[in-house]
């Protein structure tokens, strides 16, 4: 869960800004907004990678600047838009490297890791595929491998900046209904960012919107002419 | 999990073929001394029989040289390829080699006598990869293309030698002829009892690889990722350059610069086990780098009735074309 | 007209005295008298021949003894060179004709005197190693001749220095396997100089010193001996054929190597070396000064038993850069001393010191 206050956000100068908002566990949140409106800015804050202005930002309680690089795998994980695939490493040894923060100094992999790592590829539904080399999975099947991997990072919070970019319709659509489903079945915190209004409305999500003043608000329920209204037409 | 299981059977014939390779190469010279001799030679020396001389002082150590050339250039190629992401790395081809290079030549032309002892070689060989290690991280953290590291790699090289050059020209001609014969690269320098110490480095090298071992299954997901999962890029990288400064430190400033071997053993063993495990790959690379080595200089000793063949050719004759097909790999 | 007259009664006496003895060579000094070929007696890479008043070299390619080239030696004509040859350096200045070189490869490898005083009074230049040698310096100086070791096949940028006057001769001494044959080549310095007579009365001297020295008092006791030391992992030893292996059974030394044949050497591995090195008592030519540089690049050299008896030609590398080619007899005289001499004082070595 996350809870923020009186966020600020930037490099140098504030770009967005976030008055108030408590991301449940339970929910997907879909963040969206037009191109360069800050929605990556905002995951990597969230994420511990860019320092945020003024604020503040809580992940399971904590505030986000005053948790240590190495115990950010514990409370977050992320995942990227693409993942070029590795040569000669398999989907299960690829999700497996989300259980390193839990593991031994060799990476030995106990039986509580391994039962981690099953369950949270067959989440995504891609059990079938788990002693492929990643090289030779489709897009989609590489970015479920992906979101596999944070789940079997076993955080509540998990980021994902535009994970379905680079997919088709149907790929699209299946990430979104596997996100959904983990965000209800595990009782996850799950904040994607997308600028495809379409997906979003099907989705049928809460909202993060980046309105046109900068900043980021909460919508239960919205039409598609109203994410255009707040987000897009200036 | 089958794999695992695989990888484990490969790894123990591997290590079963190591004594066998040893003792081929042990049986390959020209002089015929037998299993009896060399035995005699390391339990009860008797240094008036030469033909246990040629056992302990030549013999023997050229086989255990071999073994920790291989062994220890294989996985600092590794390190390199994990540490770029570049199929290509290598101490020699990234010009590590080169930093060694440029440090005992420095010593060995300004013929300051501390720095001739073996440890002096040492230490200088060991800065200079350190620190060719750090400007090779340096330049790959402003080029993106796996071919354009090389390329630096390959600046690095010709900057070492125009400078070498001119290190040339201020010094005397018999130090010249020492730097020159040095940077043949030869795997018969190596003294007996310079193997103690040999090993030991080698040995630190191999332990610290292994104990890196996550942090490096970590690096192949990339800079971003590993981070986000709790890794310390940048003391990672320092450790990388450390080990790989150690093992090819060590290896140069004894052998001279050999070509090729920590670019194409890394390869062979990711071919043979696809799998990018860090544990199995150090072990791997180790083993085989240390029985590639072994065999082709076994090859060399077949071949000296015939003609003497300096080890980098051969080397080069098998890196070179491995180079070339990864590239073509690469740019399809 | 009575110009060519003269030249062409030259060129008939010329011819007429080729039928005396060459060895009367010392009775004919003025410059103006007829040509003969001159005699080689044991050089087999060049010829010296007549062409009207002037001499023929021919120089024969040491690898198929096929002729090279052919140069007119005009007598009487001017020859400033350029010599990147130690040996012409030498042979030069025996017949003390330093002033006909005007260029060197590098100041620091010579030896004569007179020819450092010339350097230093920027009388000679420096062009060093062939290389990297400057044609536009080589055509502004006053050289129309350069003469070069030959290492290698073709003098680089030849074809365009001849266009401009400048001749190359490639001075293969070093690759003469009879001592002596290496010392003739004088005779190539003497006809360029204008100084013919003198370099056959010379090599006439050396020669005779040379055969007289000869070690004939053949024992059992004879000392064994080892030449050489590894090049990378490559021990060249010279064959008993060659240039050293003769000087070494002249001077009365059992070579470990006497047996092995051609005019270069053999190759051999360390371990061959020990194994076949197990009573050899002296390893001369080990291509150090100082034992400790022998280690650093042969570390297993001191297994060897004559490790403690090891004698280099480096009591000065340039001197005997310089001179031995042109006084084998010298290098003879050495090689006996050391092979033989009980208490032997360094101070009687020409060339050659013990390396410690």
């Amino acid at each position: 869960m996350i809870e923020i206050d009186k966020l600020h956000i930037g490099y140098h100068s504030t770009i967005l800004e976030v008055n108030r908002l408590d991301l449940k566990n339970g929910q997907l949140y879909i963040l969206i907004g037009r191109n360069g409106s800050g929605k990556s800015t905002f995951l990597k804050s969230l994420g511990g990678e860019i320092p945020y202005l003024s604020g503040s930002a809580r992940i399971e309680k904590k505030e986000i600047s005053t948790i240590s690089q190495s115990e950010i795998p514990f409370l977050l994980s992320t995942v990227r838009s693409s993942f070029n695939h590795i040569d000669y490493m398999s989907v299960y040894n690829y999700v497996a490297m989300g259980r390193s923060p839990y593991t031994n100094a060799f990476g030995k992999l106990r039986e509580e890791d391994k039962s981690a790592i099953e369950k949270a590829i067959t989440s995504v539904g891609i059990i079938h595929l788990k002693d492929r080399f990643t090289s030779e999975l489709s897009d989609g099947e590489r970015q479920l491998a992906s979101i596999a991997k944070a789940i079997a990072q076993g955080t509540n919070v998990i980021l994902l900046d535009e994970p379905t970019a680079y997919l088709d319709y149907l790929n699209r659509m299946n990430i979104l209904n596997v996100l959904k489903n983990i965000a209800q079945d595990q009782n996850k915190c799950i904040v994607m960012s997308s600028h495809d209004i379409d997906i979003a409305i099907e989705s049928n999500c809460e909202f993060l919107v980046v309105t046109k003043n900068q900043k980021i608000e909460l919508f239960k329920e919205l039409s598609k002419e109203g994410i255009l209204e707040l987000a897009f037409t200036s | 999990m089958l794999t695992e299981r695989k990888h484990t059977l490969i790894l123990i014939i591997l290590l079963v073929s190591l004594p066998v390779f040893a003792l081929l190469h042990l049986n390959s010279g020209q002089i015929d001394l037998g299993i009896g001799t060399m035995i005699d030679s390391m339990f009860s020396f008797n240094n008036e029989n030469m033909n246990e001389v040629i056992a302990r002082e030549i013999r023997i150590p050229r086989m255990l040289t071999a073994l920790l050339v291989g062994g220890s250039l294989s996985i600092g190629g590794l390190l390199m390829q994990t540490l770029f992401r570049n199929p290509l790395a290598g101490p020699y081809v990234l010009g590590i080699n080169s930093g060694s290079s440029l440090f005992v030549a420095f010593t060995i032309m300004t013929g300051v006598t501390f720095f001739q002892s073996d440890l002096g070689m040492i230490i200088n060989a060991l800065i200079g990869a350190f620190l060719f290690g750090l400007l090779i991280l340096f330049f790959a953290g402003m080029v993106r293309n796996q071919i354009s590291l090389l390329l630096v790699g390959i600046m690095l090289g010709s900057f070492t030698s125009a400078f070498i050059s001119i290190l040339e020209t201020m010094s005397h001609a018999e130090e010249l002829k020492v730097y020159m014969l040095w940077s043949l690269g030869s795997l018969q320098k190596v003294e007996f009892h310079q193997l103690g110490i040999i090993s030991l480095i080698v040995f630190l090298g191999l332990i610290g690889a292994l104990l890196i071992s996550k942090q490096l299954n970590l690096l192949v997901l990339g800079e971003r990722e590993a981070k986000s999962l709790g890794l310390n890029i940048k003391r990672i990288r320092y450790l990388i350059i450390g080990i790989t400064a150690l093992l090819t430190g060590v290896i140069t400033a004894f052998c001279g610069p050999i070509a090729f071997v920590g670019l194409a053993v890394p390869n062979m063993v990711r071919i043979l086990f696809k799998t990018q495990h860090h544990i199995v790959l150090i072990t791997a690379s180790f083993l085989l780098g240390a029985i590639f080595v072994m065999s082709v200089d076994a090859i060399l000793q077949l071949l000296e009735s015939w003609m003497v063949i300096p080890i980098n050719a051969i080397t080069s004759i098998i890196g070179a074309p491995i180079v070339v097909i990864i590239v073509f790999r690469r740019l399809r | 007209m009575r110009f060519y007259l003269l030249i062409l009664l030259g060129f008939l006496l010329g011819c007429s005295s080729s039928k005396s003895s060459p060895e009367n060579g010392e009775e004919i000094v003025s410059s103006e008298a007829p040509l003969a070929p001159i005699e080689i007696k044991y050089a087999s890479h060049f010829k010296i021949d007549t062409a009207g008043n002037h001499y023929l070299l021919q120089i024969y390619d040491p690898n198929d003894g096929k002729l090279e080239k052919e140069i007119v030696i005009k007598q009487g004509h001017d020859y400033k060179f350029i010599s990147l040859s130690a040996t012409t350096n030498g042979m030069a200045s025996i017949l003390s004709q330093q002033s006909s070189i005007v260029g060197v490869s590098n100041h620091v490898e010579l030896y004569d005197p007179t020819l450092i005083e010339l350097y230093e009074n920027n009388e000679i230049q420096e062009y060093g190693d062939k290389s990297s040698y400057s044609i536009e310096k080589i055509v502004n100086s006053e050289a129309n001749l350069i003469i070069d070791s030959g290492f290698g096949q073709e003098f680089p940028g030849e074809a365009k220095l001849k266009k401009l006057g400048v001749e190359v001769i490639p001075l293969y001494d070093w690759r003469e396997t009879h001592p002596l044959g290496k010392a003739e080549w004088i005779k190539v310095i003497g006809i360029i100089t204008g100084k013919t007579n003198e370099a056959i009365s010379f090599f006439q001297n050396v020669e005779k010193r040379y055969n007289e020295q000869i070690y004939r008092k053949h024992d059992d006791q004879s000392v064994s001996v080892l030449s050489g030391n590894l090049v990378g992992d490559i021990w060249y030893a010279p064959t008993g054929e060659s240039y050293m292996g003769k000087l070494i059974k002249d001077a009365g030394g059992k070579y470990v190597y006497q047996s092995s044949t051609g005019s270069g050497s053999v190759s051999l591995t360390m371990e061959q070396v020990l194994r076949d090195n197990k009573q050899t008592d002296i390893w001369i030519n080990p291509g150090f000064s100082e034992k400790n540089k022998i280690l650093s690049i042969n570390p297993h050299a001191k297994h060897l038993p004559c490790f403690k008896q090891v004698y280099c030609y480096s009591a000065n590398m340039n001197k005997y850069w310089e001179r031995s080619a042109a006084e084998p007899h010298l290098v003879l005289e050495d090689l006996i001393q050391i092979f033989h001499s009980n208490n032997l004082s360094e101070s009687e070595l020409n060339f050659y010191t013990e390396v410690d």
